[in-house]
């Protein structure tokens, strides 16, 4: 059995809900709402399959500009994808490289390949937007709120708003020089299964991704964090035991003949 | 120890420690040293720390294995040292852990040595006879907070390249030699390769130097005997407890304990106790709001708080050097604090007014670390679990009545008038009950 599933099961058992993120002293402009996420609290985990709806989105919107400069595509197994379809997905990539005789080229990407960048390389990102759009590798980690961060910031946008020429207006950042990821009809967009996902079931199933992206190996440290706390508290209750068995032993003896002779 | 014989009847225990006779000196710390028998809870702390530093060198050295102290950066933007971490945290077997467990196991290394600290404080460890033992805690401190900078420094984000350029930007605030002793710490100009190197160089080397330091403690503590709750010398073998088993049990108890709660947050929130922007690569721009971590931030309180200039009959002292004065006189009134404290009883637990005082510092210390934590012109205010206690209005003008900057100074002024007006002037007055007349008879007649 997975993990992912055994959490599953445990937590709905458990009924554990989300603790409340942290009294953080926020530099955000704008109020960062706290949303239920499957990965949060002792018992939280990946939900494979809002992973993939994430990815699927992250290829959509997100890509043309930001990178993943630190997740390699292998990792995408983690995601609950098989192998051959992950070098498939890796395949339709291009990563520049130089060739054979000295050339700038580009080749398909394979397994252990990272994200590349559509804009490749800092230099040209500003020249041609005037800033690089960050690395979304660690995104969900970097900021104050995390996932409820950047959930926050992808449905924030109002394009209503008169903004300077070159900015946008989020709830969360006043001004800010991303576009609004979101076009303005997508009646027709849908799921690789078919479904049609809301603006904010997108922004959910991406932010998960960037969650997985940032903090891939979440599950395993909450399995490591069970066994090891459940462990270390029975050695806390043995220790204190053994401490009582032995200090009444000790405050025995001390009665009867005391201590070492503190001349010594 | 050394003249002493050997304790042991095994022959090859016996012939080896007549050789070298390190196993008579751990025989006499465990069985033969008398500890005072009435060391409460808060004296854990000191093994634990203890502990905590020989987590932090192993995991380091695990670490540094596949760490790369290289600014220079790829075609996503992303430098290779920060990219080394995270190569550590996706791609090193069980590095997430190693990565986490060390992160966290800084803070709380000093979460040990904080505790460790007051207890000595509040039952006045750091008197006579114990005054070299207190200082080299004291070196042990600024030690700690030194290799918690480098090793902050190293991930290579926006608060790492934040810390690297305000911190050593202090240094120049020394008149004449400041600006050679910045190119010195940073091996150039700019807070650049030269000073990743230097700093993962001095961030490997310096954990020994402390563990060096931690032994002297511990020497001392041996030479001098541990202080009590009572603060009471021992007076004959009725107050007295060998360490094994008594103290090993309970340390073993105390460790678990800690480690519990120590584990639990590398396990559930290992970024909680850090600063989120630091996850992200640095672009060699300075963020919006700096701050440090949590441990130092009561000192870069101090530091921060001095915004004007004093005019000492022409001799101009500014903000800056004022800011640097203050946290290095922060950290140095704590190696006074034997002579300051003036009076005989060491023991808070005797001393009704003193105690007043001491909790009136704890609050102290931590009203600093928010101040560390927050805007200096802005409204200061009380995180709490249900949202802001404000402690101060915008007054508009662009004046703040309780501005974080005037909260500041108010409790940087009890810092220094704690140490060095009310220690002194309490010991005069202060009238301490009556002290029991040893450690066995407790109640008083």
């Amino acid at each position: 059995m997975r993990f992912g599933t055994l959490l599953k099961t445990l937590s709905a058992a458990a009924a554990l809900s989300t603790v409340a993120a942290a009294p953080a002293i926020s530099e955000a402009a704008g109020p960062i709402d706290s949303q239920t996420w499957s990965f949060t609290g002792p018992l939280g985990y990946y939900d494979e399959g809002q992973l993939q709806h994430g990815l699927y989105v992250y290829q959509t919107r997100c890509q043309a500009c930001h990178s993943l400069g630190l997740v390699r595509f292998s990792s995408l197994t983690g995601l609950d994808v098989s192998e051959d379809a992950v070098k498939a997905l890796a395949s339709t990539y291009e990563i520049p490289y130089i060739n054979d005789d000295g050339d700038r080229d580009v080749r398909p990407g394979v397994l252990n390949d990272t994200f590349p960048w559509a804009l490749g390389n800092p230099k040209r990102a500003i020249a041609t937007y005037g800033k690089a759009p960050p690395d979304l590798s660690t995104m969900a980690r970097s900021r104050i709120g995390g996932a409820d961060y950047v959930y926050a910031l992808l449905t924030g946008y109002d394009d209503a708003h008169e903004q300077p020429e070159g900015a946008y207006y989020n709830k969360v950042m006043k001004v800010i020089s991303m576009p609004n990821p979101w076009p303005a009809d997508m009646s027709d967009f849908e799921y690789p299964n078919g479904t049609r996902p809301s603006l904010e079931q997108q922004a959910r199933d991406v932010t998960a991704f960037l969650n997985w992206a940032a903090d891939p190996y979440l599950e395993e440290r909450h399995q490591w964090g069970i066994i090891v706390v459940l462990y270390m508290l029975a050695l806390t209750v043995i220790s204190f035991l053994a401490y009582r068995v032995v200090a009444a032993k000790v405050y025995a003896k001390l009665d009867a003949e005391g201590g070492p002779d503190p001349e010594h | 120890m050394a003249g002493s014989r050997s304790p042991f009847k095994n022959p090859f225990l016996k012939g080896f420690d007549e050789r070298l006779p390190i196993l008579r000196a751990v025989h006499h710390s465990m069985t033969a040293h008398a500890y005072p028998k009435n060391l409460n809870y808060w004296w854990n702390f000191g093994s634990i720390a203890g502990i905590m530093l020989l987590v932090m060198i192993v995991t380091g050295l695990f670490l540094a294995m596949h760490y790369k102290p290289s600014v220079q950066e790829d075609t996503y933007g992303i430098n290779q040292a920060f990219r080394s971490v995270e190569h550590i945290m996706r791609d090193v077997k069980g590095g997430m852990f190693l990565r986490y467990m060390h992160s966290v196991g800084a803070s709380f290394f000093f979460i040990a040595v904080i505790f460790h600290m007051f207890r000595g404080l509040y039952y006045g460890s750091y008197k006579a006879p114990r005054e070299v033992l207190w200082i080299l805690g004291c070196v042990i401190l600024i030690l700690m907070m030194g290799i918690a900078f480098l090793g902050y420094s190293l991930v290579w984000g926006v608060m790492s390249f934040a810390a690297a350029e305000v911190i050593t930007q202090v240094f120049t605030a020394i008149p004449i030699l400041g600006d050679d002793i910045l190119i010195l710490l940073r091996g150039g100009e700019d807070v650049d390769d030269a000073l990743l190197n230097r700093f993962f160089a001095l961030h490997f080397l310096l954990p020994f130097v402390l563990a060096g330091v931690v032994i002297l403690h511990i020497l001392t503590l041996q030479t001098v005997g541990s202080n009590n709750p009572l603060g009471i010398d021992l007076k004959s073998k009725k107050d007295t407890v060998s360490f094994h088993p008594y103290y090993t049990f309970k340390d073993i108890f105390g460790l678990a304990l800690f480690f519990t709660i120590y584990l639990a947050v590398v396990a559930w929130a290992p970024e909680r106790l850090a600063e989120a922007i630091n996850n992200q690569p640095t672009d060699y721009n300075l963020p919006s709001h700096i701050v440090p971590e949590w441990y130092l931030l009561p000192f870069y309180a101090i530091l921060k708080v001095f915004t004007w200039d004093l005019n000492l009959f022409g001799l101009v002292i500014t903000g800056k050097q004022l800011g640097a004065l203050a946290m290095a006189g922060s950290l140095g009134v704590l190696f006074m604090m034997p002579w300051l404290d003036t009076s005989p009883v060491r023991s808070g637990r005797f001393r009704p007014v003193f105690k007043f005082f001491f909790w009136g510092f704890v609050l102290c210390c931590l009203i600093l670390a928010l101040v560390g934590a927050q805007t200096s012109g802005e409204a200061f205010f009380i995180p709490t679990p249900f949202g802001r206690l404000p402690l101060g209005i915008d007054a508009g003008n662009g004046f703040v009545w309780g501005s974080t900057q005037q909260w500041g100074v108010l409790f940087t002024g009890y810092y220094f008038a704690y140490f060095i007006v009310i220690l002194p002037v309490l010991g005069l007055f202060e009238k301490p009950k009556q002290l029991p007349a040893s450690i066995s008879e407790p109640v008083l007649a």
